[in-house]
């Protein structure tokens, strides 16, 4: 995809459009259900809400989100132009993130987008207590994050939902998915 | 379908506007916040991770 990447590849090349089940297969009571499939895409145009993509290992989650990464940045008019940044967050990650600080408040969905954007804000004001501090800095991240996602029409995917081992994460990202406008894709 | 791959002078080329918008919306927030809070990072960091972040979407 990328010219600079090590084993580059056209992913028009590789990718096969999937029927996606619109209901988990364990839903479904009769046969008629199976037949209501689609493909991702248009999946993505019709649907406001997050969307989650359940599947076997191999059964090509990953590389249907690289294939929608790779149209929003090349074809301006994929999914009508809603999305213009796709952003990966590998959930596994902030797994080994939380667990390497159970004392700690634990990284949600916000804090990890700060990191990732390179947000540093300092609230100098030595009188109040650091906790309180803290609490400030992150209300005002959890007002500045939902707007820059609005401003960059971001499509935000977070990959490997099932890796995530902590539960306090776990609930963090639930959380965070409901809340979530715009929608988000996790995998 | 044939196309090219994407290069980086492309990728900051296509983000440069959303990009602008979106700083300024930050130091709107920040500023509004209080008058002791500072923002530490400008459009430029912001762009550059912000491609990063999309490559890394691919590894």
């Amino acid at each position: 995809m990328f010219s600079n990447h090590k084993n580059n590849f056209n992913i028009y090349k590789r990718y096969v459009h999937l029927d996606l089940l619109l209901e988990p297969r364990r839903l479904h009571v009769n046969k008629e259900q199976l037949k209501s499939k689609k493909p991702l895409d248009e999946i993505l145009k019709e649907n406001n809400n997050n969307i989650v993509i359940l599947g076997q290992p191999g059964s090509g989650k990953t590389t249907s989100t690289k294939y929608i990464i790779n149209s929003i940045l090349v074809d301006p008019y994929f999914l009508n132009g809603i999305y213009s940044i796709p952003i990966v967050i590998r959930l596994r990650e902030l797994n080994k993130e939380n667990l390497s600080r159970p004392n700690e408040s634990k990284f949600g969905i916000y804090e990890k987008l700060s990191e990732i954007l390179g947000i540093k804000i300092k609230i100098n004001n030595e009188k109040l207590d650091p906790q309180i501090l803290q609490e400030s800095k992150d209300k005002l991240i959890g007002k500045i994050i939902p707007s820059v996602l609005e401003n960059l029409k971001v499509l935000l995917i977070l990959d490997g939902f099932d890796e995530i081992t902590d539960f306090a994460s776990r609930s963090l990202i639930i959380v965070y998915s409901r809340e979530a406008d715009p929608p988000i894709l996790p995998s | 379908m044939n196309i090219k791959l994407i290069t980086d002078p492309a990728l900051k080329a296509l983000f440069t506007f959303l990009i602008q918008g979106s700083f300024n919306a930050i130091k709107r927030k920040v500023n509004s916040h209080s008058e002791e809070t500072l923002l530490f990072t400008n459009e430029q960091e912001i762009k550059s991770n912000v491609i990063d972040e999309v490559k890394k979407g691919f590894k």
